[in-house]
């Protein structure tokens, strides 16, 4: 299919259509017609409709073209569109033109932009579940809470003849905890797309073959020789549904320390002050599990009472012990990153939110803490500046400045007035 | 005054500290006049502390009056406007001046009009309805076509009043009674008088019998029966409003408020009504402490005429006709100080006009007035507009304390206060400075752990007071120590309030030019681009708060003001 948006739309499919095809511009409607080049000769025959603005999906004047798949087609017309006034749309400018209409808001979006980018099924279920708005009921739920505490301490404040009570602090520590509940189910994207885990550890421990071996591919160069590995070379794969990117890096204490070996150690060193998570590899005792987790690889060449031994020490501490070799292990570890990466960026599966966006929830929720802990000690008119705090950030959230009628909701709850 | 003569209240408390930082003469007549001084709020933080005095009805008519007349250069006139002469002129029409009834014709090049409720006046008890502008007051019934004439789109608002009963035939003995409180503050700055008389109220309330009786002569309500088309205040609801609105409520209170020195008559706040004289009787004599009242004057609704404020600029001039501004209740207000801050502001602006000087106009951060005419001119109004506390955004800067520190410029500008208070003002501002600098730099003395923190952060701990903090604190005079008291505990969020005042100032100051064509922008909806037309505000800021306004087309209208939009989008784009 193919979809014009814009002032011109209708003058364009005017001249993409045979002479005489364009009887009525009758809108939502599908019409057979015949697509030409400009010398009359028949390129294809399509189905159209035309939808008018401001009710379209971009709010401009749409036309939607129904033609024969296969590439060449699509090719051809897209050339004789252009000709006839068209120009090809950047990455993503329906969408935001949709949101500038005021179509959508920044939370669906965001969301729309996601599925044109997702890399993995289970994104794309995430991204449709988002559009369909389940961000935005339980937004709308919290909004509407809020909405009511803020008419509460403006109604104790404006009204002070009326004996109401002010809010207790018990309720918006009550908001609280379901603003953190509702944080659990968000997924927090990094501004890359990917979450990045970095491998590290002295060089030659086996990082480029552990790597190759999750990736199930050839990824990183392996040989014998110390010191392969000198730019930051990276694998995407999938970890229980969620995509994530694998990174390895030059080993540290590369023995020859020539001029671009430093600068694979700097490299590294960038990659895993960004990373998402980092995985540690050591051969032996030299490793902790508390900077993210601790792999001791090449166990296969453990004789079975160190493995009864020191491989029991070695877990108690935290350690995962595994073979990049014989594959043995790699089952815990891929288990292990998927939980800590739960952890870190939320469920794969929950509703996708940018980094933004978390933040924004971020102030929501401190904004209610600090209006609880002002309400506890009576100060109510600064309660009432924490709450709009939290108010502002529920309208980042969701991309829509929404005005809260407090005073509507004051008038339609309490009875007020001489 | 047509209500009850009571002065203040939150957000209007406000509006009269800002009147007498400007030099209007609200507080001084208030306080002149006052028989009951009240504190709102005293439990709660400073910025939403209010006063609000009960006053002597004769004795604030008299003041103001004297008031008025010790103007020199001010020539006052009596007599019934008709019509307004204007003159177009480059396409512009001005005003040239008055008709009064009677032939006679007034020059003028500015004319301030504040009809009230006299438009189109017409007063209902319950179904029987005559014209008037107020009890004893003919309506004002040319006016209206006049203004239409000129273009202008009105509306109707209504507004009502209780009865007023003779204060012998109550009985007071038995009933709460309210006297001033000891820690109330006179409104103006410059006070020093007495603080006068105290005159007590007395609380009563209705119960399930008056509200039988009002339920039971629904029938008779020009409210309920549709008789009544203007639209009424939600904050200031009949009494039958109240018994239909929220069946769950038994009880509701009733102030019985003095009126005037002589006590003579009271004002029973809280049961406005429009229902009929014999209706009123019975449910006045339902409540305890009534049982014997007599009615004086029954209480009555109003319907008026007032202009659609959208059609305003921020200066309160019209934009339809050049010199014609329009202040108080016929912009859709309602109550004493919200159309005396609006008096003030167009007053000072047509006198600047004559003078050719640029109109005065108060930001959303620096005065309560200025919320609210923005509010008027931005978003109108569909009810009778009140001031709330609610309604600025920057409450915990515009308190009463600070008044004369965030309207010195305004002030200076305006020229009304005289030279040696400005310095007095001055002179006070820098010793609250002063003080406030003493606090930071002073250490307290050492505590269990021996720790010394300054007694600043000492006094931003809740519930601490300064005079507990400082010794020899007895030459300081208790506001300027509260206002310095309240910075510091404010400092905070003050901070975050001015940084972002400061914020969108900078980005929201940004000027519209006047004849901008909104439908030529790209990426403007139809209906954006109709709002923006009839708002037409003058800054991005005004055009941030009209009703619908998306943050995308308020980037679409700054890119514009910054220069960065060529012309409309061209081309198609496309896309599979
Ligand atoms: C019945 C009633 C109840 C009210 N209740 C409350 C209340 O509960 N709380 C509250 O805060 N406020 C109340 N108000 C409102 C308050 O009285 C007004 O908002 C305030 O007085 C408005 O001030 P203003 O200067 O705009 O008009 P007004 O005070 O109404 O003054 C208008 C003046 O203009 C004059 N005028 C009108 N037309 C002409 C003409 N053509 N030529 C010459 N002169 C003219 C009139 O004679 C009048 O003196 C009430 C008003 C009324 C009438």
């Amino acid at each position: 299919m193919i979809r014009l948006s814009g002032v011109e739309a209708f003058e364009v499919l005017t001249r993409l259509l045979a002479q005489g095809g364009v009887r009525a511009l009758e809108p939502r409607k599908l019409h057979l017609g015949r697509i030409c080049d400009s010398s009359g000769w028949t390129l294809d025959r399509v189905l159209w409709a035309v939808m008018p603005g401001p009710a379209s999906y971009t709010g401009d004047d749409m036309v939607e073209i129904h033609c024969h798949g296969g590439v060449a087609v699509v090719d051809t017309l897209l050339e004789r569109a252009v000709e006839c006034g068209a120009r090809l749309a950047r990455p993503g400018e329906f969408t935001r033109r949709a949101f500038e209409a005021g179509k959508l808001d920044l939370s669906r979006a965001e969301a729309v932009s996601r599925i044109i980018e997702a890399g993995s099924r289970c994104e794309i279920r995430a991204a449709a579940r988002a559009l369909e708005g389940e961000l935005a009921l339980e937004l709308e739920l919290l909004r509407t809470e809020i909405v009511s505490l803020q008419a509460e301490i403006e109604a104790g404040i404006d009204f002070p003849d009326e004996g109401l009570e002010d809010p207790c602090a018990a309720r918006c520590d009550e908001l609280c905890r379901r603003m953190r509940l509702f944080s659990l189910a968000l997924r927090r994207d990094a501004a890359s797309g990917v979450p990045e885990v970095v491998l590290s550890g002295r060089v030659n421990v086996g990082k480029s073959s552990l790597i190759n071996r999750l990736a199930g591919r050839q990824v990183a160069i392996v040989t014998a020789e110390a010191g392969t590995t000198r730019d930051a070379v990276s694998a995407d794969l999938e970890v229980e549904g969620r995509r994530i990117r694998l990174v390895d890096t030059a080993g540290e204490g590369d023995a020859c320390a020539g001029a671009p070996a430093r600068e694979a150690v700097r490299v590294a060193r960038e990659r895993i002050a960004k990373a998402t998570l980092l995985v540690r590899i050591t051969e032996g005792q030299d490793g902790d599990s508390r900077e993210g987790i601790w792999v001791v690889n090449k166990i296969d060449l453990w004789t079975a009472s160190q493995r009864m031994e020191m491989g029991r020490r070695l877990q108690a501490r935290g350690a995962l012990l595994c073979s990049a070799l014989t594959g043995e292990g790699l089952m815990g570890l891929r288990a292990a990153l998927a939980s800590r990466l739960d952890e870190e960026l939320g469920p794969a599966e929950g509703i996708p939110v940018s980094v933004r966006q978390f933040g924004a929830l971020q102030l929501v929720v401190s904004g209610l803490e600090r209006a609880a802990e002002r309400l506890r000690e009576g100060r109510v008119e600064l309660a009432a500046e924490d709450v709009q705090t939290a108010w502002d950030g529920l309208g980042q959230l969701g991309g829509e400045t929404v005005e809260a009628d407090v005073l509507d909701t004051i008038f339609s709850r309490f009875c007020i007035g001489k | 005054m047509s209500c009850n003569p009571a002065i203040g209240g939150l957000g209007k408390s406000q509006i009269v500290r800002e009147l007498d930082a400007l030099g209007g003469e609200m507080a001084r007549a208030a306080d002149a006049s006052a028989i009951q001084f009240r504190r709102l709020n005293a439990s709660k933080g400073p910025a939403v502390r209010a006063r609000r005095v009960q006053c002597d009805m004769g004795g604030y008519q008299a003041h103001m009056r004297s008031a008025v007349e010790a103007c020199e250069r001010l020539a006052l006139l009596q007599g019934m406007v008709v019509d307004i002469d204007t003159r177009l002129e480059g396409g512009r029409r001005a005003v040239t001046g008055l008709q009064l009834e009677g032939g006679r014709r007034l020059e003028a090049s500015q004319v301030v009009l504040t009809t009230g409720t006299f438009l189109r006046g017409l007063m209902h008890i319950g179904l029987r309805s005559e014209p008037g502008g107020r009890v004893g007051d003919p309506p004002d019934v040319h006016l209206s076509d006049a203004l239409v004439g000129l273009g202008f789109e009105l509306g109707r608002l209504k507004t009502g009043t209780p009865a007023r009963l003779a204060s012998e035939s109550v009985n007071l003995s038995g009933l709460v009674e309210q006297r001033s409180d000891p820690t109330a503050l006179p409104f103006s700055h410059a006070w020093s008088g007495p603080k006068g008389v105290d005159l007590p109220c007395y609380l009563t309330r209705t119960n399930e019998k008056t509200h039988d009786i009002i339920r039971a002569n629904l029938d008779r309500s020009p409210l309920f029966s549709g008789r009544i088309e203007g639209v009424g205040a939600r904050y200031c609801p009949s009494i039958e409003d109240k018994v239909v609105k929220f069946p769950d409520r038994l009880s509701h209170q009733v102030i019985l408020e003095p009126t005037d020195m002589s006590q003579q008559v009271i004002y029973p706040n809280g049961i406005s009504t429009s229902l009929p004289e014999d209706v009123q009787v019975e449910l006045i004599r339902s409540i305890e402490g009534l049982e014997e009242a007599e009615m004086l004057q029954p209480g009555y609704g109003i319907e008026y005429d007032f202009v659609y404020p959208t059609q305003l600029r921020c200066s309160l001039e019209t934009r339809a006709v050049d010199g014609l501004f329009l202040a108080g209740q016929i912009n859709g207000t309602s109550g004493y100080e919200e159309a005396a801050g609006q008096g003030l502001v167009a007053g000072v602006n047509a006198a600047r006009k004559v003078a050719e000087q640029a109109p005065i106009v108060l930001g959303r951060q620096e005065a309560y007035i200025g919320v609210m005419i923005d509010d008027l001119v931005t978003r109108g109004t569909r009810e009778p507009y009140r001031m709330f506390s609610s309604r600025a955004e920057f409450r915990l800067l515009l308190r009463e304390d600070n008044a004369v520190e965030r309207l010195a410029d305004a002030a200076r500008q305006i020229g009304i206060v005289d030279a040696i208070r400005l310095e007095a003002r001055d002179a006070a501002n820098a010793r609250v400075d002063s003080l406030v600098q003493h606090l930071r730099t002073t250490l307290a003395a050492p505590d269990r752990d021996g720790r010394r923190p300054s007694l600043e952060i000492l006094l931003r701990r809740p519930g601490v007071r300064l005079e507990e903090l400082m010794d020899g604190m007895d030459g300081w005079e208790p506001d300027l120590i509260e206002r310095a008291e309240v910075r510091i505990k404010y400092q905070g969020y003050v901070d975050r309030q001015i940084h972002r005042a400061e914020r969108l100032g900078a980005m929201l100051g940004m000027a519209i030019p006047e004849g901008l064509v909104y439908g030529s922008l790209p990426g403007l909806s139809r209906e954006l681009a109709e709002k923006l037309e009839r708002v037409r505000p003058e800054t991005l800021g005004q055009a941030s708060r009209i009703d619908g306004m998306t943050p995308a087309a308020l980037d679409v209208l700054s890119l514009h003001l910054a220069g960065h939009l060529a012309g409309s989008r061209r081309g198609v784009p496309r896309g599979t």
